[in-house]
């Protein structure tokens, strides 16, 4: 069964990058949608639920760490994956979003390889 | 008086070129590039004295450091270096890259800042996974904000560090694919070091002694130096700098932004080698003297009322420069064109056609992307015109005569020209397959319908 993502980045940049790693990963969903920071997010997460969301950390508005705290609390979003993908490769920082949630994190760099073992496990 | 800690500034040398060499194996790592890193020089001196280096545009990405070093430092990269990197990260055509490191503008630049400081955002992680592998009580390097521009007119205001400031460098050379070499620095405030009094831990020192912002620090008096202290310069050998020096040459300072710059009317077009239609019509031009009495049709004399405007297709598509590769390949194809001016409110930009749209899409062709190539890809397709248009334009007046219009094609080796007043509008545009019908038939020959690939204009 097809899967949606939602790739959660300020730089537009950087959402086309991840969009293309994900593509040349062999990975297909049917549907894919963007958002600038975590409250973008969170708005089209509510009116429109996917099952996977990439998200980076460092974000004006609302940070990758705040959105997935918020995440867990709304209804609809409690089956969501959360990936986070940041620079960031702080043992401490990934260790404190991952008990926020978070379901997953890739650093960067991140390679098709690398983006298609971290999803394949939710892509069923 | 405080004093630098001698261990660690021992170990800044080798450990920033290892955070470059791995921002380069990131780099290679994300897009596929080969890219390498070597040192160039190291030592200490006053900021200004890194003007050489760096003297035209430079990104410049101000690192929040904590931990063994309180403060903020600088990693610099030079104009060739932003532009291959953003290039990069963007896959803009090689071509462009190419065009950017001559003579790329400030406006240049900030068409595609989002990407330098997506680049900074990849360096300054590389660093900061380097410093936690192989510096003790190194705890965190957050990328605080990222300066594109030329530096040095107002330094403190632009990186948070006067002219004359007291600074430790690392200067290494990068090279990214087959583009020019580049240069790429850190730069270390000596405020950085201050807070390491000798005999105490770096635990010590952090929780006693805080060192104010570098921006607001007042520079060591006890410790200026009119020139860098070079350990183990190594300067460029001579063939290495001849990309940079051509680079200097090539652009201003403070070079005029894109929209000051009208098209280049008739003069020279970075366009391929003339082809087969070039080819022919080199045969047509150098035959009108022989052919004059038996072909009267190919022969200026005889074609005096067929001049530019006679023979224009008027019907010509425009597109803005911010519009992307996706909406030119759609237009070309829906309307089963060959050319689109680019440009608004009439004034010409550029000019792009089907050679440069496949320029375009040509990064896909690289061995690298053969496991994923795709015949499209979204990426590609939302590139900006502007990044691969010719923006050389050669024109013709509406009352040239097809001689002329045959020679200038000839001369620039291009196979469509617009057609100009001299009001600066645009009337419409003169291609190969005008010329043709044109010349076959005045000669008796019929010509019906259109060529059915890349034809000119819009009917």
């Amino acid at each position: 069964m097809a899967k949606s993502l939602m790739i959660v980045d300020d730089s537009a940049t950087m959402r086309k990058i991840i969009m293309r790693t994900v593509r040349m990963s062999g990975l297909e969903f049917d549907r894919t949608e963007e958002a600038g920071n975590g409250k973008e997010a969170l708005e089209k997460l509510q009116a429109s639920p996917v099952d996977i969301v990439l998200c980076d950390i460092n974000m004006p508005e609302m940070s990758g760490t705040e959105m997935v705290k918020e995440a867990r609390k709304i209804d609809c979003c409690q089956a969501t994956k959360i990936i986070m993908v940041s620079t960031e490769s702080a043992e401490e920082l990934i260790n404190s979003v991952m008990a926020d949630g978070a379901n997953g994190y890739i650093t960067k760099p991140f390679t098709p390889e690398k983006f298609q073992e971290k999803l394949a496990p939710f892509m069923n | 008086m405080s004093c630098p800690s001698e261990q660690l500034v021992a170990s800044l040398d080798t450990l920033s070129l290892h955070a470059f060499e791995a921002f380069c194996e990131d780099i290679a790592a994300m897009f596929g590039n080969t890219a390498e890193c070597t040192q160039d020089s190291a030592g200490h001196g006053a900021l200004s004295d890194l003007k050489r280096q760096f003297k035209k545009l430079a990104a410049v990405n101000q690192v929040q450091t904590q931990g063994v070093m309180d403060g903020t430092f600088q990693i610099l990269l030079d104009q060739a270096g932003l532009f291959v990197l953003a290039g990069v990260f963007v896959m803009l055509p090689e071509k462009r890259v190419l065009e950017t490191i001559r003579s790329g503008t400030l406006k240049d630049a900030d068409y595609i800042n989002d990407a330098i400081k997506e680049v900074g955002n990849l360096l300054v992680g590389s660093w900061d996974r380097v410093f936690r592998e192989e510096l003790k009580d190194h705890k965190h390097f957050k990328q605080a904000d990222t300066f594109v521009g030329s530096i040095w007119d107002d330094p403190e205001s632009h990186i948070g560090l006067h002219a004359e400031q007291d600074c430790r460098y690392v200067i290494c050379r990068m090279k990214v694919d087959e583009f020019p070499e580049f240069k790429c620095a850190a730069v270390f405030p000596e405020t950085l070091f201050e807070t390491r009094s000798a005999g105490k831990s770096p635990e010590e020192s952090t929780a006693q002694e805080k060192p104010a912002p570098t921006a607001e620090t007042e520079p060591d008096s006890q410790t200026p130096e009119s020139a860098f202290t070079v350990a183990g310069d190594k300067s460029d050998p001579p063939a290495a700098e001849v990309t940079p020096s051509v680079i200097e040459e090539a652009s201003a300072d403070t070079p005029a932004p894109i929209t000051e710059a009208p098209p280049v009317m008739e003069s020279e077009r970075d366009e391929p080698m003339p082809g087969p239609v070039s080819e022919a019509i080199a045969h047509l031009t150098r035959q009108e003297p022989m052919q004059a009495e038996s072909e009267p049709a190919l022969t200026g004399a005889k074609l005096p009322s067929l001049t530019a405007a006679a023979i224009m297709n008027p019907a010509v598509l425009w597109l803005e420069p911010e519009q992307t590769v996706e909406e030119a390949l759609s237009q070309m194809q829906r309307h089963n064109i060959g050319y689109i001016l680019i440009g608004r409110d009439g004034h010409l930009e550029g000019l792009v056609s089907r050679s440069d749209i496949a320029a375009a899409i040509s990064p896909y062709l690289r061995p690298v992307f053969a496991h994923w190539r795709r015949p499209v890809d979204d990426a590609t397709l939302k590139i900006r015109i502007q990044w691969f248009m010719s923006r050389t334009v050669h024109t013709i007046s509406p009352d040239a005569p097809l001689e002329k219009i045959m020679q200038t094609m000839m001369q620039h080796a291009v196979r469509g020209l617009p057609v100009m007043d001299t009001d600066g509008q645009i009337l419409g545009l003169v291609t190969v397959y005008e010329v043709f019908a044109a010349l076959l038939n005045r000669s008796g020959l019929c010509l019906t319908g259109r060529p059915h690939q890349a034809p000119p204009g819009v009917r």
